[in-house]
């Protein structure tokens, strides 16, 4: 029998795979995993604290730099819940384009997901470059509605900033078909991969119990085959109108989850088709004075986000600045099973299981 | 089995170079042309291509969001700004400090600092600003050779200069 000692190595804080600064102390009995523990921090800017010493408005183009890569969504479920804390109504206008937004964060989102998911796989940078170029696009349409490709700071308490511009509508119907083709173009390409199905399948593996017992949201728990999205279960905006289903997966490993990615990326531009056609035309905002004074009293109002449940938690004391401004990130509590899924499997694997999560660093830490 | 994949993957690969190099050729006069680049997200537009940046620039879309500018009324040449200091207090970052001098319709600014290096281009300054005093450029190369991040009222004003708008908001749908 060969005796063998566990060692203890750093993975990180700078590591090429590790999607920011992150970093991993892992126990390896010579490759296998025996213990994990997720350090993270370095990004920590305290924007909770910052946004408490501004106004509600000021406090939006913070929520961009949650997760930078879907600054819309946070935007979006930032403006929910000053809403719900100061009871604002949003016109219908407003509605249809922070859900056509939304959707198309999600679609950025998840482009980047699977993209990266390969990266880390040893695809380098090739189906990362695919996705970057219709990624690229969609944020072309957002620096011509917001001004900005990432930093949008558009969607705000009471609607959005400005209208769409003339363009914007025309450009997006013309580019719903081609994303169309870009989904099934990545799954006929990727989905049956070989190398990539001996490298995902069976890897990661999160039961649906542990999964809700550590509150994951988002398409890792659907993909463990939990049927819950925000949009179904307490629909907000105007989801309840749209017509899309909740896909699931039944594995609960790396390949389901990818596979789950792009059956969302499906329903996300099935919504947009519907969107598309069905904008009114009218205002696209409520005066809200700058320096609102909401009420006293607390929300909380949660939205879908590509990674995950996002929500907001809102205490006003009455003055112009929140009292307490609490952001719940689906980045962080996603991360919180790694260990979970990670023991057992070998070093190369954590790579692959801490892409298939899909977190932002500056979500982790904010 | 693991062979069989790869070849599989590389004839993928090699399809597609192909395909890139096929499709320049059935549309000869190259998008390499210029003005070829003037609609940026156009999906009719095939091709081998890449901006050269230096020499060729995109053109930024009307609403992009970069330095901020002073504008100067039309008939008087004279900055619109009337050190107000609605824009300070709207920026979440204190990028901007402001002096003036004069009371009521007479108040000029005198003094106006603006600090390009921790300016986040939000815009909330200019949404904020009821006298068509200032207004985001589509300025994007800020990057300087020395610490000068701090913008005076003339440089703001020679940015206005360049762009030559007398009104905000224009390309948002907003003017006051």
């Amino acid at each position: 029998m060969l005796k063998t000692e566990t060692i203890t190595i750093n993975m990180g804080p700078q590591h090429p795979s590790t999607h920011g600064v992150f970093r991993m102390v892992l126990t390896l009995n010579g490759e296998t995993i025996v213990d994990l523990k997720p350090m993270f921090g370095y990004l920590h800017r305290g924007l909770e604290k910052t946004s408490e010493s501004r106004t509600y408005l000021q406090a939006v183009p913070f929520t961009d730099r949650l997760d930078y890569i879907c600054s819309m969504s946070n935007n979006f479920a930032y403006a929910v819940a000053v809403e719900k804390l100061a009871g604002i109504e949003v016109p219908l206008r407003a509605e249809y384009i922070r859900v056509i937004m939304a959707e198309l964060t999600r679609l950025v989102n998840h482009m980047l997901a699977v993209g990266f998911l390969f990266n880390d796989l040893g695809a380098w940078y090739t189906p990362v470059v695919y996705a970057f170029r219709e990624r690229e696009r969609i944020l072309d349409l957002f620096e011509m509605a917001s001004g900005s490709r990432m930093m949008c700071n558009y969607i705000r308490p009471g609607g959005v900033a400005a209208d769409l511009p003339a363009e914007f509508l025309p450009q997006l119907r013309k580019m719903i078909p081609h994303l169309e083709n870009f989904v099934r173009e990545i799954r006929f390409y990727l989905s049956d991969n070989e190398i990539f199905k001996a490298r995902a399948v069976g890897v990661g593996f999160l039961p649906a119990d542990m999964a809700v017992a550590y509150s994951i949201t988002g398409p890792v728990l659907r993909a463990s085959g939990v049927k819950y999205d925000v949009r179904k279960a307490e629909p907000y905006s105007i989801y309840d109108q749209f017509d899309f289903d909740v896909p699931t997966q039944v594995a609960g490993d790396v390949y389901a989850r990818y596979l789950q990615r792009l059956d969302e990326m499906d329903e996300s531009l099935k919504i947009l088709r519907q969107a598309v056609e069905r904008i009114p035309e009218g205002e696209y905002a409520t005066k809200v004075p700058s320096r609102l004074r909401p009420p006293k009293g607390e929300a909380y109002a949660r939205i879908e986000a590509p990674k995950g449940e996002l929500g907001f938690y809102l205490v006003s004391d009455g003055s112009p600045n929140p009292y307490r401004w609490r952001n719940r990130p689906p980045s962080l509590i996603n991360l919180s099973a790694l260990r979970e899924m990670c023991l057992g499997h070998k070093v190369a694997d954590v790579v692959t299981i801490l892409g298939s999560i899909d977190i932002t660093l500056a979500d982790v830490d904010r | 089995m693991y062979g069989k994949g790869i070849v599989k993957g590389l004839w993928v690969t090699l399809k597609h170079i192909w395909g890139t190099y096929a499709k320049d050729i059935k549309r000869f006069p190259r998008r390499y042309a210029p003005g070829g680049i003037a609609k940026r997200t156009d999906y009719d537009l095939y091709g081998l291509f890449t901006l050269q940046y230096p020499e060729e620039r995109y053109e930024m879309f009307p609403r992009f969001r970069g330095a901020l500018m002073h504008l100067r009324n039309p008939e008087t040449g004279e900055p619109n700004c009337t050190a107000c200091g609605a824009c300070e207090r709207a920026c979440p970052h204190g990028v901007i400090s402001l002096e003036g001098e004069g009371k009521g319709k007479d108040r000029k600014v005198t003094a106006y600092r603006y600090d390009l290096g921790r300016c986040i281009f939000c815009r909330l300054c200019v949404e904020s600003c009821n006298f068509n005093a200032i207004e985001l450029s589509r300025e994007y190369e800020l990057s300087r050779y020395k610490k000068d991040f701090i913008l005076e009222l003339d440089d703001l004003l020679k940015i206005g200069d360049k762009y030559g708008i007398h009104k905000t908001g224009e390309a948002w749908g907003v003017t006051e």
